[in-house]
């Protein structure tokens, strides 16, 4: 066996202190989270700040849906980018393709509780689909959960399918036992001649995956495009402004992760320079198109001729009530933008600085769909009420980083169960990695 | 009910997709449907895990929920 | 409505003696009426088509009235003549035989079309199980606000009917100024405004939030509601009042459910409330409950006026027709298209109105506004934001 990129199987052969201490860090954050879900369940929504827009004076969308659309988005771009690496086969960035995978089915499944969450009745989620053949033909609520079931399995069945070939090329032996059991289970039936067969329709799911991508992808933003109710929220362009918003937070948390991945483990021969730039290549591309794309949804609001009830929360979101907010998350996206497209070698270099801009990035774009959800809400139109108020309590405060540490536990926790991409042990791929 | 959108986004948007695994595990080359059986069991059963687990999510919320 | 039922069969004496007497209480010509609602009860049994109905009285309409504004002209039509899909008015052919009722009530003989109408649509969708068919009845209001002196004792009234926690305010009467010049202060009295086009019925993934087919009610299925509160933001008048907490407000005696469905009285901790224009008084047994809300009952200014807004002779259109007393009449926020039921008389708020000022009256009642645990609302603290 030749030495040219099996430092991918480092993540999985060691098992450091660090990282178990970090497993239990967030190991008891995810059992508080779970405390505070139990407290919710018994509690009810009762625990939370939400409140009826109108005579409450409150939001009845908060800071759980904000977050929903966050993963939701995230698991959109990291999909995208698993779909153009598998379509395209580039080789050289499998491992990314295989961060994708875990991503975007972790992202997708955080997203998809969060939803359920934030039920008044999370016990009658089945109810959803069990009227899902009737509700189908008009409530965009509807459409959502087929996008999010469509996006888990389809990117579940890219996972598995990619493992089985991978698996197929890996001597199980020398892998950690539990990581050869899964290899065998995900072998079952395994025969040579399937792996071009397999390269064929992790292709084709590559190109299903990018259609899912830009055209279910906008479902989450057509949630609320399509409310005629809330002036910010209708509109044309929130599918747009949803698709753009995902694809640069899905290429931040693929950079980050490879990032971090390359600089604990030494995996520098598996993670070459050219992946981070071109990483960082698509996400200054993104940030832009996503800050070019929120100029267009703001600007008709801000415009003198604005209507009335536009005008109200384009106004908050650029001086008023939110404007600190609103402000510091366009700055977490265009300055580490600018900051990539001017010093884009030494930004790039190991990859630990493209990982800090992309924390940055993705928690602006945080930031900016608490605001979008909140707002309208917030400020609404059309009869006299008042305009809310809304703050957060801990329960959800702590339901909600609890679900970003908890994708963080599920991930690493995979780093140590499923090699992190295809060996390639002979001349000719060495040639390929490369190249 | 004036909006019946939902059906062409449906079929002619969000199931484009599984069109498109279809044809090509089916149709694509080299044609081997044992192989592309697999795949598109793997897919089924994952539909199935997937509207499986939210009905125990829900039946588990349901013993805490006391309303 | 009227005081005795039409006899069964037009043909007979009985009918033709009934008719007489309801007509020459009008005014009009006596003949030419029972001529039209005769024939408005073959339209409805259809024995004889509308355009043929239009043509017969055409000439007689005209020289009685001196105007014939009933709609001759045909419906949009295929070539074969049949009906176009898709194209609001044809199709079921319910639209034409409303279109027409209306017309035979706008000169004064509403009463005898439309009740045949309604007796012959039930009879049919009774014997031929046709569980699609939709009644001409369509629920909803007129209200006053111009009378209104914002009391509250509709809100204290609807919290008490239907058991309500004193934060779900399914009737809320609003006090707004419309500008810093005047010290006009004016009421809106809001309670759902149970729209033809409901945005809530389109956005709920359940179906839980459905129009009864009887009387055009919009209800929300208690056992169904999931708690997304998509139809709250997707409604623009915000009548929606998510129950957050256990209501642990007074009791509902009545019967919760509506033709089968859990749909009466507040809604279940986790699920979505809202008006149900008492919907537990529509389907009671007591004849002297339907056709009346809480709301209605307590008005001591007799503002808010409810009934059949296809019906000439209901309370709302009633009111609409003769005691407006000149003020002008609208459908709140009417452009976004919701079809809503309810006819305000009075001034409409402008969208830039504002809540007055300091204590709205909520407490006299024990009604609140701030949702149980969240921090008091003081109107007009947020001023400064705008």
């Amino acid at each position: 066996m030749s030495t040219t990129n099996n430092t991918i199987l480092t993540p999985l052969k060691t098992l450091s202190v660090k990282f178990l201490a970090l497993v239990v860090v967030l190991g008891i954050a995810a059992l508080v989270m779970l405390e505070a879900i139990v407290h919710q369940l018994q509690h009810g929504l009762a625990v939370t700040d939400l409140a009826s827009w109108g005579t409450q004076e409150g939001v009845t969308w908060g800071i759980y849906i904000g977050t929903f659309e966050w993963f939701a988005g995230m698991a959109v771009g990291a999909l995208a980018a698993v779909g153009y690496i598998r379509y395209n086969e580039l080789t050289r960035y499998d491992i990314i393709a295989r961060i994708g995978e875990l991503w975007a089915l972790i992202s997708g499944l955080s997203a998809a509780y969060l939803i359920v969450i934030d039920l008044g009745r999370p016990d009658r989620v089945l109810n959803i689909l069990t009227a899902w053949f009737v509700t189908v033909q008009y409530s965009p609520l509807a459409w959502d959960v087929t996008f999010v079931t469509a996006l888990l399995v389809m990117t579940s069945a890219m996972l598995i399918l990619s493992l089985r070939r991978d698996f197929s090329e890996m001597d199980l032996n020398k892998l950690p036992v539990y990581t050869a059991l899964l290899g065998e289970l995900l072998t079952l039936g395994f025969r040579p001649e399937e792996r071009e067969k397999l390269d064929s329709m992790l292709r084709w799911l590559g190109l299903a995956l990018l259609i899912l991508a830009f055209t279910g992808g906008m479902v989450p933003g057509w949630l609320l495009g399509v409310v005629g109710a809330q002036a910010g929220w209708y509109g044309g362009i929130a599918g747009i402004a949803f698709l753009s918003a995902g694809l640069m937070s899905g290429v931040a948390v693929l950079a980050i992760t490879a990032g971090v991945l390359r600089y604990l483990y030494g995996m520098e021969e598996a993670l070459p320079e050219e992946v981070f730039v071109g990483l960082g290549k698509a996400l200054t591309l993104f940030g832009f198109v996503y800050l070019v794309v929120q100029f267009n949804n703001l600007l008709p609001s801000i415009f003198p001729m604005a209507p009335l009830a536009e005008s109200r929360v384009g106004e908050a979101m650029l001086y008023g009530h939110f404007a600190t907010d609103f402000w510091l998350a366009m700055g977490a996206v265009a300055i580490p933008m600018l900051i990539l497209a001017v010093f884009r070698e030494r930004m790039l270099a190991g990859g630990v600085g493209l990982a800090v801009v992309s924390v940055v990035m993705l928690w602006g774009v945080w930031v900016k769909s608490q605001l979008t959800v909140i707002e309208p809400l917030m400020y609404s139109s059309g009869l006299p009420y008042e305009v809310g108020t809304y703050v957060p309590t801990l329960v959800e405060w702590v339901i909600t980083i609890g679900s970003i540490l908890v994708a963080i536990l599920l991930f690493s926790i995979a780093t140590k169960l499923v090699p992190m991409g295809r060996l390639l042990d002979d001349t000719a791929s060495t040639e390929e990695v490369r190249n | 009910m004036t909006t019946t959108i939902g059906i062409p986004i449906l079929l002619g948007l969000l199931l484009l997709p599984v069109y498109t695994v279809l044809a090509g595990f089916l149709f694509g080359e080299p044609r081997d449907f044992r192989t592309a059986g697999i795949g598109l069991g793997v897919m089924a059963a994952m539909a199935v895990f997937m509207i499986g687990s939210t009905a125990m999510m829900g039946i588990v919320f349901g013993m805490i929920t006391p309303f | 409505m009227n005081a005795s039922d039409p006899p069964d069969d037009i043909d007979s004496e009985a009918w033709e003696a009934w008719a007489t007497e309801v007509v020459d209480g009008t005014g009009f010509d006596v003949e030419l009426g029972v001529g039209l609602a005769r024939d408005a009860q073959r339209v409805a049994r259809g024995e004889m088509t509308e355009a043929e109905y239009q043509a017969k009285y055409h000439e007689d309409v005209l020289d009685e009235f001196g105007v014939d504004d009933r709609p001759t002209a045909p419906e949009p039509q295929k070539a074969d003549g049949s009906p176009l899909p898709g194209v609001p008015g044809t199709g079921n052919g319910k639209r034409s035989r409303r279109s027409m009722l209306k017309t035979a009530g706008a000169i004064g003989l509403g009463t005898l079309g439309l009740s045949a109408a309604q007796q012959s649509t039930r009879t049919v969708a009774a014997q031929s199980g046709d569980g699609d068919s939709e009644s001409d009845v369509q629920m909803g209001m007129a209200i006053n606000t111009d009378r209104c002196i914002a009391c509250l004792q509709c809100m204290d009234a609807c919290n008490e009917e239907n058991g309500n926690p004193a934060e779900s305010l399914w009737m809320a009467v609003l006090r707004y100024q419309e500008d810093d010049y005047t010290d006009n202060e004016e009421f809106l009295t809001r309670p759902c405004q149970h729209c033809s086009d409901a945005p809530c019925e389109t956005a709920c993934p359940t179906n839980a939030r459905y129009t009864r087919e009887e009387d055009g009610i919009v209800l929300t299925d208690y056992d169904q509601c999931t708690g997304c509160r998509y139809c709250e933001v997707s409604c623009p008048y915000g009548v929606n009042y998510m129950e957050w907490a256990e209501p642990g407000g007074g009791d509902f005696e009545a019967d919760r459910d509506v033709d089968g469905v859990t749909a009466a009285g507040s809604a279940p901790q986790g699920t979505m409330g809202k008006c149900t224009f008492c919907a537990h008084r529509q389907v009671s047994d007591d004849e002297s409950l339907q056709g009346t809300t809480a709301c209605e009952d307590v008005c001591p200014v007799d503002a808010i006026h409810f009934g059949d807004m296809n019906d000439e002779e209901s309370a709302p259109r009633q009111h609409l027709a003769n005691d407006t007393g000149g003020q002008p009449t609208y459908r709140l926020l009417e452009d976004k298209g919701t079809e809503p039921n309810i006819v305000y008389v009075g001034n409409e708020p402008s969208r830039t109105a504002t809540q007055t000022d300091g204590p709205t009256g909520e407490n006299e009642f024990d009604l609140v506004r701030e949702r149980h645990g969240r921090r008091e609302i003081e109107i007009g603290s947020h001023e400064d934001d705008d």
